[in-house]
């Protein structure tokens, strides 16, 4: 067992070799299958909804409760495809431990990259409403020797946001590593709450926090 | 020099640091349920909060876990 992401190929391409891992197999999976599956499930919508349309639009009413509630209704057209993507990515993410493969998110890279996402619509939002002056003025309030304190404030929403993303599914991975390495062959049975606790249970909380605090942070940058 | 068994001790005394964020969750959930009974038309706004303000105090308690991690898992 080891914290490195699993390699499965490598290419090279202008004179850099580019290493593939499980993780990003696992993405392409999960993009391929949104991909393929939003249009199927969106094909002829109806006044009178039909079973597969109710699903989808109980989905979208979720969303678009979290967004309205939290931000007002003034964000709905902009953020609500944002966050509803990166819900529906993050959780497909955290359930691959179902189907036999250690969750995308115990790599710590995945993690940092969707972090890294989220801080810059948060910091984006706040110059689109500020304006550019009025963003960079926002890290003097409320006062000028408060600057130090502002930036670290605005380094750690990436940092804990991918850490704590990261450890969640990682304890996880380890736990049930360790419970397969202990059975051997005799692995029936056991693992099964195990996989429902970590991966079910867990990634669905995980995701639910994920997407509630970049809609918090968002708040607060709006709020200044 | 062979430092296995400090680093294994090392890293059950980094996990010790989980204490304190136990500690917070259960006070958050406490508070939470107290909340609830006084006032049950707001368990959905309580909820919510109470889900974020434990990934709060969680996140301290997670540190001290990667720390123990990265003391055994990288050498």
């Amino acid at each position: 067992m080891h914290l490195s992401p699993k390699e499965v190929f490598e290419f090279t391409a202008f004179n850099h070799t580019i290493v593939v891992t499980m993780s990003v197999i696992l993405q392409w999976i999960i993009m391929a299958v949104i991909i393929v599956s939003v249009p199927l499930l969106t094909r002829n919508l109806g006044k009178i909804p039909s079973k597969r349309q109710t699903v989808v639009e109980m989905v979208v009413n979720l969303f678009n409760g979290l967004v309205c509630s939290n931000l007002g209704n003034a964000y709905k057209r902009r953020f609500v495809p944002f966050i509803g993507t990166l819900g529906i990515f993050i959780l497909m993410m955290n359930v691959t431990g179902l189907v036999g493969f250690a969750p995308a998110t115990e790599d710590l890279n995945v993690t940092v990259m969707l972090a890294l996402i989220a801080a810059f619509v948060i910091n984006a939002n706040s110059v689109v409403n500020h304006g550019l002056g009025g963003y960079l003025h926002s890290y003097l309030k409320p006062f000028p020797f408060m600057l130090p304190m502002n930036i670290i404030e605005k380094l750690t929403i990436p940092l804990s946001l991918s850490l704590r993303l990261f450890i969640n599914m990682l304890v996880g991975v380890i736990f049930i590593e360790l419970t397969y390495m202990a059975m051997g062959h005799f692995a029936f049975i056991l693992p099964v709450p195990l996989h429902f606790f970590f991966d079910l249970f867990v990634g669905v909380i995980q995701t639910y926090v994920f997407i509630m605090l970049t809609i918090i942070f968002t708040k607060t940058t709006v709020e200044e | 020099m062979d430092s296995t068994g400090l680093i294994a001790l090392g890293a059950g005394i980094a996990a010790l640091g989980v204490v304190g964020g136990a500690i917070g969750i259960g006070m958050i959930g406490s508070k939470a349920v107290e909340a609830v009974a006084r006032q049950p038309e707001a368990k959905g706004d309580i909820t919510s909060t109470m889900i974020i303000s434990i990934a709060f105090a969680e996140v301290t308690s997670l540190y001290a876990l990667i720390a123990s991690i990265l003391l055994i898992f990288v050498k």
